[in-house]
């Protein structure tokens, strides 16, 4: 899949100090710490999303939505984390992570997982003061709640598969 | 009588081990539903420590329970996928450190639970809207999320990076 020069770049990344670091440090603060920033990220982002997705899709309708808006913010917080840790543990095992296709087909889970995070978080029932009552919830906005739903799991699959050959599993 | 004992743990248990480590893939869904189960754990009652730290003061707190049940859902998940992996290899988290920690933040996060259903819930699950939950409430809240995250970094340290962390 990869060309020669492709793969030489990934190897020379994965040998880089900080890399290695990361890979070989005995230290309980070197990839221990990366993978738990790893999965905090993933807990606030799609914990919150999925969160927001069981409410639009009717389960405890005693929640007001309007302030659900203050979420969003918060899952792009849990995106950035992601992101910074995500390259941390990448460069570690560059060759390893790009052996694989499941790695892109995650990066690509993750882009519209964060697309449909982005469309749902224009939808009309965050805004007040329409959102501030338990009114019913469109159509489309239940669809992006079953979608989100289905993508962060498949991002999670994708990115279990990718990552069984690195040393973590 | 200690020897009976490791007979007839052998000799019923030993099968589950077998099964995890002959079939990887059991293993690998165990860790994707892992995953599934910590997200929506920490989702719904997330969103509910948030709330009673003083985010999100327009939702009522009592609204947020309804959430409870995806929560527990969660748990379960997570606790079943965790049955598989200690029960597929013992000799990796039986006794080890980052495992006895793990459990003892589940037990402590278990507690610290019971202890706001019990003595906080039936006054904090009447904090409605703009209104201030309890201070106690709010450090139950607290300490539920750095438990969270206390129980996915020594989960993370029984790695096969990490079979055995040099504490």
């Amino acid at each position: 899949m990869l060309g020669r020069a492709q793969k030489e770049a990934f190897a020379w990344l994965e040998s880089a100090a900080l890399s290695t670091w990361i890979r070989e440090s005995p230290s309980p603060w070197a990839y221990p710490l990366v993978l738990t920033l790893h999965t905090t990220g993933l807990g606030v982002l799609v914990g919150a999303n999925w969160a927001v997705a069981l409410r639009l899709l009717g389960f405890a309708p005693r929640i007001p939505l309007a302030p659900l808006a203050w979420l969003f913010p918060l899952m792009w917080v849990g995106f950035w984390i992601n992101a910074v840790s995500g390259v941390g543990l990448f460069i570690a095992d560059a060759t390893v992570w790009t052996a694989h296709p499941a790695f892109i087909v995650k990066l690509m889970f993750v882009a519209v997982g964060m697309g449909n995070l982005w469309l749902l978080r224009t939808s009309a029932v965050f805004r007040e003061p329409a959102g501030l009552a338990s009114e019913t919830v469109p159509r489309k906005d239940k669809i992006l709640a079953r979608a989100s739903l289905v993508i962060w799991a498949s991002a999670i699959v994708a990115g279990r598969l990718a990552g069984r050959y690195t040393a973590y599993q | 009588m200690e020897s009976l004992m490791s007979w007839l743990i052998w000799h019923t248990g030993a099968w589950f081990g077998w099964i995890v480590r002959d079939y990887p893939w059991i293993w690998g869904i165990a860790g994707v539903f892992h995953f599934i189960g910590l997200a929506l754990l920490v989702g719904a009652s997330g969103v509910l420590n948030l709330r009673l730290l003083g985010f999100m003061k327009r939702v009522p707190v009592e609204a947020l329970m309804d959430l409870m049940p995806w929560a527990i859902a969660g748990f379960t998940i997570t606790l079943v996928t965790g049955i598989i992996f200690v029960g597929g290899t013992p000799g990796r988290f039986l006794g080890s450190f980052a495992f006895n920690m793990k459990m003892l933040f589940i037990l402590a996060a278990g507690i610290n639970v019971l202890y706001f259903q019990v003595f906080l819930w039936p006054k904090d699950r009447h904090v409605g809207s703009a209104q201030d939950a309890s201070t106690s409430a709010a450090v139950v809240a607290g300490v539920s999320l750095f438990c969270w995250m206390a129980i996915s970094y020594f989960g993370l340290l029984l790695t096969r990076r990490y079979p055995r962390i040099p504490f």
